[in-house]
This record gives structure tokens, sequence and C-alpha cells, in this order.
């Protein structure tokens, strides 16, 4: 167990040198003078010769790599075009509220989904599991910044429930900003919840499929432990596994939406920053966004492979096996 | 079933949590008057000096006033300065500080603030440096009075230091070695204006109370507290000012997006003419077309100045025949006006100067070269996307041929202002206000918004001239001159003044639709005047 | 015979058949529709922002152009993009995923962590970055959403390579001393096609919703009609609170498009597992 512990943090670590390397890469590789993506016209030749030797642009690429590690192990991210501040400083206060979006998203999203799919399962076939799958298919199709206009549009404009963007009102006494926070929160969850909702349930549903079919299963219902015991019981705790790990490789996918819907519901994460960041040509923002999105990316993903190991004893034996 | 229930119950919490919350902040905004304005997008810096940001521009109305300010008829007035007297033909100037005012921390503004800004935004390059490029001296005389003394004379060096520029503490600044960097004062935001900004949250909201010391004479303002809200997107900022969420916003609407506000009588429409207008610019060094003036008339031939503001503007713009915006109403009365939208005449033209189609194309050719010239812009400027798409098929039925060029801001403003690697550019001034002190700037030699580098002996005499009148009368003369010389030459061609429609909640009164402003609604003369309506 | 057994069965598949059908309807829209409708351009000063009527099908956008022209010739790039990615995707997940199932062992492990890796790295926000930095060209965009898609492809057909390569025709394939890439690329390719192919739908669906996500940020190709592209015009100009059908053309052509697939997929993965439905 622990050494499947260590092997996964060891891959989460080497999964997280791959993404900065590939960024480092990007701006450097990119056809035209590479610094011209680091170097905003509102600098002074002064500031650019610093900014070179900052990156370290004047010397051989691999030295640039070493220093670029180096810099990032320091979590010196570079200065914001737009900004004129230190990239980490922007984020930092914005990545709280991303990880609570998509933290609340995706509890919800397997709150709402794993019952679906188990209920969906036992009842394969029939009306509810045919409009589930129905359900599933137009989720994975729907286009995020149309949902949320139309959510905004009804909800807001027409029917005034919820507020059209933010993360709380400015003037919001401290006593009721949980739950104002809490209104903000309300469209945006929504939004990813349904996008999400689809991968969720499928995979409870297709594992689900498969462990029924398993003989302990089978002998469980033959001793006569009634139906929902051993879907609750038995079945659910093994068809989570899958559902588990596609959890994990959701993580990437919700970041993505979460780009998105931050940007229509004027969320104040990293994610709207992005956008902005687009907008202003901000490339030392942009290349921070993506390098800590990874990493709260891979550490989640992280989590969620230990969750699996917890959930499945076979991986304490594997792992033992092939040592 | 008992899950779906117990979710259920869930929402229903929320749902009861969200109604008390927004029923919490109605009654609470009845104790005093808090006017919510919403931003699109962060605002850059709270070094209001190092920022030529909108959003930074709309805070400062409140925060940190400018010198003066144009109104309604386009003259411009003094505030934070009570009077500047000009003297020797333009060469000296007196500048008399409002007395009574005093900064944030309870520190006079005086007369060493004033020659402080000045020499300090020279000396750091920060924006609007270059209003005082002129300067050869300046002096206190006392505690309120500065004169200055000026290089070659310059009438407009009283407008334009008003207009743009906004004092400096010099007490929190005079220590500060790099002010580029400095983005908020750990010490606080230490404004003159008639709200201090209280309390911030970056890229969420600013909030402005009130300024107690700010003296009764320069208007006392019905707002106790200004609240600026960032918004991330158009639409949100649209959808917040209909649900009542925000009062104003510092943006500007598209057509489209303010049509939903007519005849709704919670909300107040205002149409202001802006300071700025659109224009083609030619680049000779890089293109032989461009560069034969016979090209630059037939294509002048070719703008359709009243079908691209009724396409491109949805209607909501002033087509500009000259190469004065009819914003300056004493600059454009000789009615010096560009060639005329006549698609045969640009045909004549092309002919008689040797360009004729020999393949049948429909695009002509001259020593066995196609009539083809590249036109940069911003494309993700709806505005200018359609403009040049109008154009660009006109010109083609001249024979013409316009390759579009939409390139992003960054590579814009690159080869605009850098490489200068452009042939035709299509873009907007922001805004051009003192038009006979800028006409110099853009069509001087060598000034540094003479992006092609375009030089004519006759256009530079005449601007130098106007921007060294004696008096605003007397340079409409040169200017008149200098416009004939541009209607004539085309180093540039105008197309179109937009309008800006700003929509405010009518929960409110006394609003100051002031042209010359891209902050619309709510500049400092509108906030001292904007009241809650009974 | 077995390819027979699965057209005949996909026949049957209803929902199936309807995304088959709906995917050549696009395919046919972009193959012959521009033949139909021209190209685009200019201006129509009479029919600015016209809604739709009989004789503007689907309406027109604020320079009086048809919508209908833009949508038939952005099914073309929505096409190109999706085909691009898939091809890019192939041409790097497939032999991937082929080498690292079939010869197990270290390369395989090696390989296997690759393809973990980069499933982890969270893609649109890379995607964002390239595009910004290179600028905004639909060939950028469409090999850029193939370079971020192969790895669950790769995926798949190294599971089902794992499967394949220890079944006892494979075995005996090996033993007659058939070359290793015949046995890779006809015998086992060949059988692994199936659940590939339905990953392939579902990049072909993704990688026109990426395409309409980067438009919306600003970074799709302002040269190029695009269903995404549409829709950010009309969004950017603010012309959707009255221009409906300028948002909910191209809406509709996005979710016909993506439907189409994701059902295609549906169809053949439940054609090709029964058990499971």
């Amino acid at each position: 167990m622990f050494q499947y512990i260590v092997m996964r943090v060891m891959k989460g670590g080497l999964t997280f040198l791959a993404a900065v390397s590939i960024t480092f890469l990007i701006v450097r590789l990119m056809p035209g003078d590479p610094t011209t993506a680091f170097i905003s016209d509102s600098m002074t030749p002064q500031d650019v010769q610093a900014l070179n030797t900052s990156l370290g642009l004047d010397k051989p690429l691999p030295e640039q790599y070493a220093l670029f590690l180096r810099n990032l192990a320091h979590f010196e991210l570079g200065q914001s075009f737009f900004y004129k501040q230190p990239v980490g400083d922007i984020i930092a206060p914005r990545l709280g509220w991303t990880l609570l979006l998509i933290g609340t998203s995706l509890l919800i999203t397997l709150l709402i989904g794993i019952p679906l799919g188990v209920h969906s399962a036992r009842h394969k076939g029939k009306g509810v599991d045919q409009a589930v799958s129905t359900m599933i298919v137009l989720g994975i199709s729907i286009f995020i910044p149309l949902l949320a206009f139309v959510l905004v549009y009804v909800f807001s404009l027409e029917l005034g429930l919820t507020p059209v963007g933010g993360a709380f009102a400015p003037d919001v006494e401290d006593s009721e900003l949980i739950s104002d926070v809490a209104r903000h929160m309300i469209l945006p969850t929504v939004t990813l919840v349904v996008v999400n909702l689809a991968q969720i349930v499928l995979y409870t549903r297709s594992s689900m499929l498969d462990v029924l079919k398993e003989d302990y299963i089978r002998t469980a219902r033959a001793k006569g432990v009634d139906d929902r015991g051993v879907i609750w019981g038995h079945a659910l705790r093994n068809a989570m596994i899958p559902t588990v790990t596609v959890t994990g490789l959701m993580l990437g996918k919700m970041v993505a939406g979460a780009v998105l819907t931050e940007t229509v519901f004027s969320w104040p994460g990293v994610g709207s920053m992005i956008y902005e960041a687009v907008q202003k040509q901000d490339f030392p923002l942009l290349q921070g966004a993506f390098i800590v999105l990874a990493f709260s990316v891979i550490l989640m993903t992280l989590v969620t492979d230990l969750v699996v190991a917890w959930l499945d004893p076979r991986i304490k034996l594997h792992a033992e096996s092939t040592r | 079933m008992a899950t779906r229930r117990s979710f259920l119950k869930l929402g229903l919490a929320v749902t009861a949590a969200a109604a008390s919350g927004s029923a919490m902040a109605q009654s609470k905004a009845g104790k005093s008057v808090i006017f919510r304005v919403g931003l699109l997008g962060d605002v850059q810096t709270l070094n209001f000096w190092a920022s030529n940001d909108i959003n930074v521009a709309v805070l400062q109305e409140a925060v940190m006033p400018r010198y003066g300010y144009m109104d309604a008829d386009g003259n411009v007035k003094s505030r934070l300065i009570r009077q500047i007297d000009v003297k020797e033909g333009a060469r000296t100037f007196i500048v008399h500080v409002t007395p009574g005012l005093k900064w944030h921390d309870g520190v006079p503004f005086s007369a060493d603030d004033v020659i402080f800004t000045g020499e300090y935004l020279v000396k750091h390059k920060l924006f609007q440096n270059t209003r005082f490029s002129n300067v050869a001296s300046a002096r206190k005389i006392d505690n309120l009075t500065v004169e200055y003394q000026l290089k070659a004379p310059q009438v407009g060096f009283a407008d334009v230091m008003l207009f743009w520029v906004a004092p400096m503490p010099k007490h929190r600044w005079e220590t500060v070695a790099d002010p580029m960097t400095v983005s908020d004062d750990p010490r606080g935001v230490v404004g003159l204006g008639p709200y201090k900004l209280s309390e911030w949250k970056k890229g969420q909201h600013y909030i402005a109370n009130r300024n107690p010391d700010w003296p009764a004479a320069l208007g006392t303002p019905a707002i106790d507290r200004v609240v600026y809200r960032v918004y991330k997107d158009e639409n949100s900022i649209v959808l917040a000012l209909r649900t009542g969420e925000i009062d104003a916003t510092s943006r500007q609407f598209l057509p489209s997006m303010a049509g939903q506000f007519r005849k709704k009588p919670e909300f107040r429409i205002f149409e202001i003419p802006s300071p700025g207008y659109s224009y083609i610019g030619f680049n000779g060094k890089k293109s032989e077309f461009a560069a034969d003036l016979a090209v630059r008339k037939a294509i002048a031939h070719c703008v359709d100045r009243p079908k691209i503001v009724k396409l491109a503007l949805e209607g909501n713009g002033v087509p500009m025949h000259g190469s004065v915006s009819p914003v300056h109403k004493d600059f454009v009365k000789s009615k010096i006006e560009y060639p005329p939208y006549d698609l045969d005449a640009a045909k004549k033209l092309l002919r008689d100067a040797g360009y004729a189609d020999t393949d049948g194309d429909g695009i002509v050719e001259k020593n066995g070269r196609k009539l083809s010239i590249k036109m940069m812009y911003e494309g993700s400027r709806n505005d200018y996307d359609k403009s040049v798409r109008i154009i660009k098929e006109d010109a083609r039925k001249a024979g013409i041929d316009l390759v579009l060029e939409p390139v992003d801001r960054q590579v814009y403003i690159d080869r605009q202002s850098k490489t200068k690697e452009y042939e035709m550019l299509f873009v907007q001034w922001g805004a051009i206000v003192i038009i006979y002190d800028t006409f110099y700037n853009i069509y001087g030699k060598d000034s540094f918004l003479n992006y092609s580098g375009f030089h004519d002996p006759d256009l530079e005499k005449w601007a130098k001239n106007a921007k060294e009148s004696g008096s605003v009368a007397e340079s409409v003369k040169p200017m008149d001159e200098a416009q004939k010389v541009v209607v004539n030459q085309i180093p540039t061609l105008a197309v179109w003044v937009p309008n800006l429609i700003f929509v405010n909640s009518a929960r409110f009164d006394g609003y100051l639709p002031y042209p010359s402003s891209n902050n619309g609604t709510i500049t400092l003369s509108s906030l001292l005047n904007i009241k809650p309506r009974k | 015979m077995r390819e027979k057994n699965f057209v005949e069965s996909f026949t049957k598949h209803r929902l199936g058949m309807i995304g088959l059908a709906g995917i050549v309807i696009v395919i046919a829209l972009g193959a012959f529709g521009p033949l139909i409708v021209t190209y685009p351009v200019g201006y129509n000063e009479a029919t600015p922002l016209a809604a739709p009527d009989r004789e503007h099908w689907l309406g027109t956008d604020g320079l009086g152009l048809g919508l209908i022209a833009e949508i038939v010739w952005g099914a073309r790039t929505s096409l190109f993009i999706s085909f691009t990615a898939v091809a890019v995707a192939t041409c790097i997940g497939v032999p991937l995923g082929l080498v690292s199932g079939y010869f197990k062992g270290r390369i395989g492990g090696l390989i296997d962590s690759v393809i973990e890796i980069a499933m982890t790295i969270p893609a649109l926000p890379l995607m964002i970055l390239i595009s910004a930095i290179s600028g905004p060209s639909m060939g950028t965009v469409a090999v850029v959403i193939g370079l971020f898609s192969w790895p669950t492809l790769s995926r798949i057909v190294r599971n089902s390579t794992l499967k394949l390569a220890s079944m006892p025709f494979i075995e005996a394939a090996i033993v007659l001393g058939i070359p290793t890439r015949t046995i890779m690329f006809k015998h086992i390719l060949l059988n692994a096609a199936g659940p590939a192919l339905v990953d392939l739908t579902i990049i072909m669906a993704t990688a026109v919703l990426t395409e309409a996500g980067l438009s919306y940020l600003g970074l799709g190709d302002p040269n190029a009609w695009s269903w995404g592209g549409i829709l950010q015009n009309a969004f950017r100009a603010g012309q959707h609170f009255h221009a409906w059908w300028l948002i909910v053309f191209p809406s509709l052509a996005i979710m016909f498009f993506v439907v189409s697939f994701n059902l295609l997929g549906l169809g053949i993965n439940e054609t090709l597992n029964p058990k499971r439905d």
C-alpha cells in the first residue's frame, strides 16, 4: 500500500514536470522570436534586458530550462503584462474560487450521478434507462456558453431568482456572506453539473452492470440478502472504483468547463482570468494559469487514486505482486 | 427516491437563503445613497498615472480627477485648477490652484504638487508625460500659483493640461523611484476627488465613500457611496443592468445591446458623440500602391460612409466626410471634405493613372502588378470587421483588391507602432479632443501619432502654425489650410464618428452626458449632479 | 463474415442509424452545399438583421448576409477541424496504443505512463495558451485539438490489444512465423478497430465543441466561417438579445453535429457489446 502511494506521488510529480516542460517548449519553440511573447510594448529597453536576464533568454536552451524550473520551485511565475504584478499574486486569491466551484459541482454531480447510474442499471432497458441514455448523449453535446446564457436569461432576467454574475454582492455583510455566495453559485454550479453528469452516470451504470454479473453478487442474492442490500451494500462499493477513476480523469475536462462557465458568470476564479488574459494578450499570466491549474488537477487526481486504492483491496495485492 | 427528495430539500434551503439575502440587501440600501457601477474587466492598477486603461479612468473620475473637464459645448473648464492665464503669445502660463482642496490623507493640495506632477511624469515617462514636452521651466510663485515657460508657443497647453492631466500627491510619490511597477500603494490610495477609495477586492469590486473634505464650492454630491463591480463578460453586464444589480456601466453599449433598454421606463439612454473617430491609414513605405496618390484618391471614392454607418454601426454614428470630426464645431465650418463616394470617378482616376484590367479578373494592373493592398485591423472588433468588409466590396467594384488582414491586438500594436509592417490599416482614435493642438501630433514630421511617417511640407507648416497660434480663434485659419492638404493628399482617410451609447438606471436623475469623454455618464461632473429620484 | 454481421446488427440499432443519417447530412452539406450556396462575402444593404422569411430561410446577419450560407460554409470548417483532429489523434494514438499493448513489459509500461500523463494534463488551458501565442488560425486549432485527443484513443487501443494479444489465434500466428508487423497491423488492429471507432466519433464531436469554445474565447479564425464564429460574432455585437436566429441556428447546427456523432458512437458501441443492453 505504502509503495503504491509512493508510486502514485512520483507519477504525479512526473506529470507535473511534463506539463511545465510542455509550456516551456511551447513558448520557446513557437515560430518567430521567442522573446516577443514575454515582451510588451509598454516596456523600456532596460525592462526588456532585465526580463531577458531573468528568463535566461540569452543562454542556451538547457540552461534556460534549468532556470525556468528553479524559478518555478520558488513559485516565481513571472510578471503579468497587464497588471504589472507577479503572476502568482494575481492567481493565488482566484484559485480558491475556482476550486470551490469545481469541488461543489463535482460533489453534486456525484451525489446525483451515482444514484442515477445505479437506478438506471437496475432498470436496464426500461423507460428510465432509455431516458438516462438520451440524457447522457444530450449532456455531452451541450455548448456551455449557450447553456449558461439560457440559464441567466431565464432565472436571473425573467424570473429574477438568481444574481447575474460575480461571487457575492460588494456590500454584503459578513454574516450574510455564505448565503450570498451560495446564491451566486447556483447557476454556475448547475451548468457544470449538467455538462459533467453524463459521464458519471455512464460509468456508474456500466460498471454496475458488470458488477451485478459477478459471482459474489449472485451468491449474496442466493443467500437471501434483499435487492436493496445487494445493490447498496455489496455492488456499489465495487462499482464505485471505475466511477472514482473516471472522476479523476474528468477533472481536466471540468477545468475546461470552468473556463467557459466562469467567464459567462463573471466568477472571480482562474478560468475567467484566463479569458481576460486572452483578451489582453497577457502571456505570462496565461502560462501561470495553466501551470497552477495543471498542478491542482494533478493533485486532485492523486487524491482520487488514493480513494480508489482505499476502495479496491486488490490494489494492495497488485502493488505487492509487481514489486 | 429518498436521495431525490433530500436533494430537493437542499435546493429549497438554498433558494430560501437566496431570497432572504436579496431582501436584506435592499433594506440596507435605504440608509445611505449607493450608486452601483458595472466595470467590464478588472481595473488594471490603482496607480492612476501608470495606465491608460478605461476602467482606471472611470475610477479616477471619482477618486483622482483630472485638473479640468470638457463641457457639453466642447469648452475645456477648470476644476482643481481655478484658472490659467495665457501670456506673451502663448509662451507663458500662470496656473492658479483651487484653494481649499486636501489630499485624502489631509495634506493640502498646493503649487508644489502641480510642479512635481509635470516633472515626475516626464522623468518616469508615465502616461500623459508628452503633455509637458514643450515645457521649458516651471516656477512656484506662491503656494497656490505656478508659472510655466514654454520652449515654443502652444496655445493648447492650458486646455491639454486641464483635460488630460491628474495631479500627483508629491508627499507620496517623491520617494517612489520606479512608479511603473507600483500597482497599489500598501499605505492606501490617496486621491483628491470627492470620493475616497475605502475598500477593494481585486477582480471583484471597488468601493468609494464620500470625502467630507471636498470643498462645497466645487459641488456637493448626493451619492454617499459609489460601488464599482467587476464583470467579465459583456452580456453579464447588460443583464446586471437589466436586473437592477447595477445603475450604470463604464462601457458604452453596442446598438444591438442598447435596443432592449429602449421604451423601458426603468432606464435612461444617452447617446453621446465619441471624442474619437475611425480612419484608414496608408503606409507608402511598404506598398507602392499606397504611395500612389491616384490609388489613395480612388480608394477615397470607394468609401460610402452613410452605408457603412448604417450597416457596421447599425446606424449609430455619424459619417465623417472631412479630416476633423464634426464634434469640433469651430473647425468644420468651412466644410473641407475628402473626395466623395463615386465608383465611376475612382475607375476614371485609375484609368488616367495608367491602371487597366488586362486579364479580365475585375482587378486592375499596372506594369504587370495587380493593384492589391493589404489592410490590417484588429479582428476582434466587430465594427471594424464589418466596415472593412464593406469597403473591400466597393473597392473591388472599382478594380482595387483590398486584402483583409484581421490580426489580434498585440500583433496590431506591434506592427502599427513599432515594426510599421503594414500597407493599410483601419483603426479608431480613442479621443482627439484638442484638435488644433493634436493635428500636428498626427501629421507633423516625426510626430508620435504619425505612424506611417507621412510628410508634406505644407501640412507640416500649417499644422505647426495652428498649434503655435496665439489664441484658439487664430488657429482656425491654419487648421483650414492643413485640412485642405489632408483631403487632397489623403495620408489618412476618416470614415465615421461613433455615438457612444450609455444606459443608466432611471432610479437616479441628473446624469450629465458630456461628449469628449469615454466615461459617458459617470464623469465627475455627472457624479456631482446625480441624485436619487423620488 | 464479422463485418457483415456487424453491419446487419448495426442497421437494427435505431439511434445509431439516426446518428449515421445525421452525419451523412452534415457531410453532404459540407461537400455539396457550397456548390449551391455562394460563399458569403461583402454586404447586402437592403437586408441587415432580417428575421427568417421565405427569402432568407434562416434570416440574415448584421451585414445582411444570409445565415444559411454561413452555416453551410461553416459545416466545411467543422468537418475540416474534426477530421484533421481525428487524423492527428489517430496517427499518434493508434501506433502508441498498439505498441504498448502488444509488447507489454517495459516499453508498454513506459508508453502507458506517457498516456496517463497526457490524460491528466488539463487540455483546454494549454490549447488556449498555444492558440493565443501562435495567433488564431483554423489549421492550428484543428491540429492542436488533435494533439490533445489521442490519449483516450491510445488507451482504448492498448486495452483491446492487450486482450487480443493473448488470444489463441494470435498466438497461433506467432508460432506460424507471421511477421510481427503483419500481426499487429492486420490481425490485431482490424479487431481493435471497433472500440477505437467509438472513440473517434467522440473525438469528432468534442473537436467541434472545442472549436466553438475557442471561438467563444476569441481564439477562432476570423477568416473562416465557423458555427462557433457565427455565435461569437452575434454575442460580441450584442445581437443575440433580439436577433434570436443568430444564436439558435448555429447552436442547432453544433448540437446536430455533436449529437449525430455521439449517437453513432453509441450505436457502434452497443452493436459491438450487445450484452450491455
